[in-house]
């Protein structure tokens, strides 16, 4: 690799090596490109790519190099932009309202039931953890809350992943152009946190979201063009069985190399038949399963290995 | 931090980036710049459609190892056999050059320009042509078209003041409904010779669907004339039959009137069609690239038939539909 990014701290090699907190990830020149231009123009980094070829991981991986803390929230058809911002448990509070009729106890503060999202918790976490209350009253009334990610050793910057954002109602990314724009959001209607109606990224904090797709939906252009883009390929046999030796420094490595030998007639197999392809995820489960199981690869019809690649990396007929 | 609203990605964001990244060759500026959407080659390419219907393979059985491919094959071929040793010495050889049968300058006959010529004259210039739903409003037609309804998250102020007044308890919020594409769309395609004009149509509105819906929440059906036969080729090539599957169902057809006004007989299979979503509660969308006078009669109420033309817009959709289709299950 010949790019050497300023703003991203590349690791050695260009690899992540695996550790008790995290699972190890190759670099290569067009990630560190992206993420570099993404500090360093304070963009959201849209990454895409086949389903497996670690574009989820990549969060982690990016997380565990800057030593920031990691948020991260798949989406589905349901998550809205509140659910991402901050959003009010009306039934709770609803709930409170009617038990507290005729009793002494006095109602709590609207606050208690605001409920935030991840990007309140990337852009002012110190208040998200009090649902923006002060820490006494928060603790008063017991309403405060733990980090929903995996907090990192640099205090108040962030990497935050919305996952699958194809997975979610069209008008989701036209709704995050804000907080991903201006790195701010209004909060429910008659909240205030510190006099203020909105929650602003602090000054002191650094941020990278990474939104991924799978290319199944198309975005909104409004929505890509604020982005950062990155394609991740599918990996090539060497890099696979590179990939693999690091998930596996202490695995047979004849047969990790035979079983990533093997990949690319799986890939031409799939596409052949216009089957989705096995990705890299695929690709680790199959060695794992081998691993932990002693089969060996083998291309007899019967054989144990027939079946974990049908179980694992072919998956055509169900 | 950032108070100011930054917009889309311009210039200014390229100029920061080179000016304050340390790149060192071309080809390092060139990653930069296609980072940030200034490149030649498309940011994100669009997946080709699993379920695309595929008139080839609709007329013929599928095979395996005929089946054409517009991309080049990836997978390595398998490891050569051992080459053979060979002779430590080589052979003389017995080949002996002969004389040549035609003379070294031979003239070329004059046709065999003209063929030349005939066969660049014949080949296919592709011409420009507006989709039947423009590039701009598809989106918002077929978000229109396809959206159910779903309990949404904003509170239905009418109920819960019931409910208050009655002093209920609730266990779950009163919402107003929200319309939702999370039940994906079937597309049954009408390839029958009336339609030949439309093909080109047809096989874009299979990409305006899958961009809109969601490519793995659409299913794509063919059909030559008789829309409860419509089929599709699953990837272990075998035929699949349609089946209502409690979701909205789109259909592109021109009823077999071939844009003939006064041909409105209805094949009995529409009603049959017609009859299986209404049991199944999968709301029925037609789209037809004739105008509405040509449209055959005695559909019913059940299905919902839209002008397949540039001229429609979403709010001509949402006037028949609503603000989603009602499903129930």
């Amino acid at each position: 690799m010949n790019y050497q990014p300023k703003h991203f701290k590349l690791p050695n090699d260009g690899i992540l090596e695996k550790t008790d907190a995290n699972e190890p990830y190759v670099f290569n020149e067009d990630i560190a490109i992206a993420l570099d231009v993404a500090l360093a123009t304070n963009r959201p980094l849209l990454v895409s790519g086949n389903p497996g070829c670690g574009k989820s991981r990549l969060a982690d991986a990016i997380a565990a190099v800057q030593g920031w803390s990691l948020l991260y929230m798949t989406m589905t058809s349901r998550t809205r932009v509140e659910s991402l911002t901050a959003e009010v448990d009306q039934l709770r509070r609803l709930n409170d309202a009617q038990a507290h009729r005729g009793g002494n106890v006095p109602l709590k503060p609207d606050a208690c039931y605001l409920n935030p999202g991840l990007f309140w918790w990337a852009f002012q976490p110190e208040t998200a953890k009090f649902r923006g209350m002060d820490q006494e009253s928060a603790k008063k009334y017991e309403v405060e809350l733990a980090y929903p990610g995996i907090e990192g050793k640099v205090k108040g910057h962030a990497v935050l992943l919305i996952d699958e954002i194809d997975k979610a109602e069209p008008d989701l990314p036209n709704d995050l152009l804000e907080p991903l724009d201006r790195l701010r959001f209004e909060l429910p209607a008659g909240f205030r946190v510190r006099d203020n109606t909105r929650i602003e990224c602090s000054a002191n904090t650094q941020l990278l979201t990474l939104i991924t797709t799978n290319g199944e939906r198309e975005l909104p252009q409004a929505f890509l063009r604020r982005c950062v883009l990155l394609r991740l390929p599918d990996p090539e046999p060497n890099d696979m069985e590179k990939i693999a030796l690091k998930h596996f420094p202490n695995g047979n490595q004849a047969r990790i190399k035979a079983i990533a030998a093997k990949f690319p007639f799986f890939r031409g197999e799939a596409e052949l038949h216009n089957r989705r392809p096995p990705g890299i995820s695929e690709f680790l489960d199959a060695i794992n399963a081998c691993e932990k199981c002693g089969i060996e690869v083998s291309d007899h019809k019967d054989s144990v290995w027939k079946k974990i690649e049908n179980a694992v990396l072919v998956k055509g007929k169900a | 931090m950032m108070d100011k609203k930054r917009g889309e990605i311009h210039l200014g964001d390229l100029a920061e980036a080179l000016a304050s990244l340390p790149w060192q060759d071309d080809d390092q500026a060139q990653a930069i710049a296609a980072c940030l959407g200034f490149g030649l080659a498309p940011s994100l390419p669009p997946k080709p459609n699993e379920g695309i219907y595929d008139r080839q393979s609709y007329r013929r059985p599928f095979q395996t190892q005929s089946k054409p491919s517009t991309k080049p094959p990836v997978f390595i071929p398998p490891t050569p056999e051992p080459v053979p040793p060979l002779p430590p010495t080589s052979l003389a050889s017995q080949l002996q050059s002969l004389e040549p049968i035609a003379p070294a300058t031979l003239d070329e006959p004059d046709w065999l320009d003209e063929a030349h010529g005939l066969s660049q004259a014949i080949t296919e210039t592709k011409v420009a042509r507006r989709s039947l739903f423009p590039e701009k409003t598809h989106r918002h037609i077929l978000a229109a078209a396809l959206a159910t309804r779903r309990v949404g998250h904003e509170i239905d102020l009418p109920k819960l003041i019931a409910a208050l007044c009655r002093r209920e308890v609730l266990f779950q919020l009163p919402c107003r409904p929200e319309a939702s594409l999370q039940r994906g769309c079937d597309l049954l395609l009408d390839y029958s010779p009336g339609m030949v004009t439309f093909w080109e149509d047809l096989n874009g509105l299979i990409e305006q669907v899958g961009q809109v819906v969601g490519v793995a929440n659409t299913r794509v059906f063919g059909f030559d004339t008789l829309p409860t036969e419509a089929k599709r080729w699953t990837a272990d090539g075998e035929r699949q039959g349609w089946q209502p599957q409690k979701c909205p169902v789109l259909v592109a057809t021109d009823f077999g009137i071939a844009g003939f006004e006064g041909r409105a007989d209805l094949h009995p299979a529409w009603r049959e069609l017609i009859a299986l979503c209404a049991k199944d509660g999968s709301p029925l969308l037609i789209l037809v690239p004739w105008p509405e006078s040509r449209w055959p009669k005695g559909l019913g109420g059940y299905p919902k038939l839209a002008h397949w033309s540039p001229l429609t817009t979403a709010a001509m959709v949402k006037k028949q539909i609503g603000p989603g289709h009602w499903m129930i299950g």
